[in-house]
């Protein structure tokens, strides 16, 4: 019987994901000569590989009620990871928008690079902060 | 971090034979949140607290108790 929960496995199979489109992304970059329309396309990859992904997740969480793969805890240990995801957006987006105040020339994509880093650092601090608690085994 | 809410469960559980993951199926949770709560890691909800309650049919006080903080105590 294996000691990860359903929870737990998908997080770590968000979490090498995650990493792997960082890799991926980051071997393009610094192979492309021009990067000008990657981070817009790579943004909306990433939405749509998430968005996906939770889909997928979700149906099955609910196909498979009857044997409990989802419970209370997990609901309370996702909202926990939420809120950190959404410090996160929230410290990012206000650093994109004094960026854009301050410096009112940035590039469009520049701006998806910055959004795309800030997306993914919040997906990860939500994939941590979940992690962190499935080990302390609140 | 302990709950400070304490519970038999285990030992209601070894007195009837019955592992962590029958229970996790009678009460609707996964065998990892039946481990947290005898652990004293995580308190369940009232609804589970409960069902955990009725399936060893003993009343709550036998399954719960809470040992108050002393800040709490009068």
């Amino acid at each position: 019987m294996s000691t990860l929960s359903f929870q737990e496995k998908c997080l770590y199979a968000e979490l090498i994901g995650t990493v792997a489109f960082v890799g991926v992304l980051l071997a393009f970059a610094a192979r492309a000569s021009s990067t000008l329309y990657a981070y817009p396309r790579a943004l909306i990859a990433y939405a749509v590989i998430y968005f996906g992904y939770s889909f997928v997740v979700n149906r099955r969480s609910r196909f498979k009620s009857g044997d409990y793969l989802i419970d209370e805890r997990d609901w309370m240990i996702e909202s926990k990871g939420i809120r950190a995801s959404h410090n996160i957006l929230v410290i990012g987006v206000v650093y994109l928008i004094i960026r854009i105040v301050d410096a009112p020339t940035l590039s469009a994509t520049r701006i998806f690079n910055r959004l795309l880093v800030i997306l993914v650092l919040s997906s990860v601090a939500r994939i941590v902060q979940m992690l962190r608690l499935y080990q302390a085994s609140v | 971090m302990k709950s400070a809410i304490r519970n038999n469960i285990r030992e209601l559980r070894a007195a009837q034979g019955m592992t962590q993951l029958d229970l996790a199926e009678l009460i609707g949770v996964t065998r990892q949140t039946v481990n947290a709560i005898e652990l004293d890691k995580y308190s369940p909800s009232l609804e589970v607290a409960f069902r955990i309650a009725q399936v060893f049919s003993v009343p709550l006080d036998r399954v719960f108790r809470y040992d108050a903080p002393p800040a709490c105590r009068r």
